[in-house]
């Protein structure tokens, strides 16, 4: 069982302090919010959040490791920077970025048309929105050079969806900015823990880190919702490159079967690959063995799909075959 | 039908549909008859070598109550 542990200093403390007692004190600071702020909506919205859990329960599933960690980063750069944890101010950086997750989600679902209700909850935008903004203004003051960050940054990710969702074939280099711009609201804690440590001189690596990471997030993401992105017309660069590269009698989803989705596990490989690099850059020892965990997990989701795959495609090559022949070339 | 059509019927049926594959398994003639597949007596015996268990694992990681998101 997790356990929180109250924390005020001392080497690893950040470490120490339960992810996913951080989150779920975030989510239930949340829910109690939106009573006050929102009580017509508070109910609706407070299901909403853990509906789209996968398992049903929102703190497990922002801290499910799979996930970007959008709110682990800013606890690791604390800790490179001061080594110590400051556990009132982790704390309402976790609240703000868990309240951005949920403007971002909420509005990501009503354009992607995955449910109905999200509609209805529109108005809670603003209030997630809202909460993620309001909680820098107690520890900047406006002028601050942190506010630009936080401008580009947000501004960023709302352009990237836009993009995102006027083109019908996605090329590399517009993957590689869409994917960056999607997560960089992502930035915005990072940024907050290096101005309020006077430290902003770390964050082009850390920045450079968080883009290199969104592009194998997204990368994974596209490769696992292939079928849904498929039948929801949605273009990304994973579909685009099967089109590009399937026979002409051939369907995406056939192609996918016989080789787009080894060659989208391939470049995602290739994509940690940069990660890690980067990682190593940061001297940070949790984040490495985060994702040297993630590796792990992902690596044993990865095999026994890559296996029924291969069947799959075996079993398209016997009903190829008139006599039988299942010889793969 | 085309042979390509059915086969996207197929993996529509396979990815997609709660069951399917343990149809495929236990009867992969019939399976494929339903689907809209007429196999030749060398390709039923060909569909032995196959392993639907696996089959199941990808209808899993893509549709199933595990379902895998990163972001």
């Amino acid at each position: 069982m997790r356990q929180a542990v109250a924390i005020s200093g001392g080497p690893d403390a950040v470490a120490v302090l339960s992810l996913h007692h951080r989150v779920a004190t975030s989510i239930e600071r949340l829910r109690n919010r939106l009573h006050i702020e929102l009580p017509l909506l508070a109910q609706d919205v407070s299901t909403w959040m853990d509906n789209i859990a996968p398992g049903g329960e929102a703190a497990n599933y922002l801290s499910d490791p799979l996930m970007f960690p959008i709110v682990q980063l800013p606890g690791w750069l604390l800790q490179t920077l001061t080594g110590r944890a400051d556990a009132d101010f982790l704390s309402d950086i976790s609240y703000s970025t868990v309240s951005g997750y949920y403007q971002i989600r909420l509005l990501d679902n009503v354009r992607d048309s995955h449910g109905t209700i999200e509609t209805s909850l529109l108005p809670a935008a603003g209030f997630f929105e809202s909460e993620f903004r309001g909680i820098y203004e107690k520890y900047f003051h406006s002028g601050h050079p942190f506010w630009e960050c936080f401008e580009s940054f947000w501004a960023a990710s709302s352009a990237s969806v836009e993009k995102e969702a006027a083109l019908r074939d996605m090329e590399l280099n517009d993957f590689h900015q869409i994917a960056a711009d999607k997560f960089a609201a992502a930035k915005i804690p990072l940024c907050a823990v290096a101005y309020r440590c006077q430290r902003p001189d770390v964050l082009p690596l850390w920045l450079d880190f968080c883009d290199e990471f969104a592009r194998a997030t997204q990368s994974l993401d596209d490769l696992f919702d292939w079928q849904d992105d498929l039948e929801g017309g949605r273009c990304t660069y994973f579909l685009s490159h099967a089109q590009r590269c399937k026979a002409v009698d051939e369907s995406v989803a056939a192609l996918v079967i016989r080789e787009g989705f080894s060659w989208g596990v391939q470049r995602f490989k290739e994509q940690t690959l940069v990660v890690l690099v980067r990682a190593v850059e940061l001297n940070s020892r949790e984040l490495i063995q985060y994702l040297e965990q993630r590796e792990l997990m992902l690596a044993a989701k990865l095999a026994p799909i890559q296996e029924g795959l291969e069947n799959l495609h075996r079993l398209q090559v016997i009903l190829d075959n008139q006599n039988g022949d299942c010889t793969i070339l | 039908m085309s042979s390509h059509l059915n086969f996207e019927k197929l993996i529509h049926k396979a990815l997609k549909e709660p069951g399917f594959y343990s149809k495929l398994k236990s009867d992969p003639e019939g399976a494929l008859k339903a689907a809209g597949i007429h196999p030749t007596h060398a390709q039923v015996t060909a569909l032995k070598s196959i392993d639907y268990n696996s089959i199941r694992s990808v209808a899993q990681a893509f549709n199933g109550p595990e379902d895998t998101t990163f972001c």
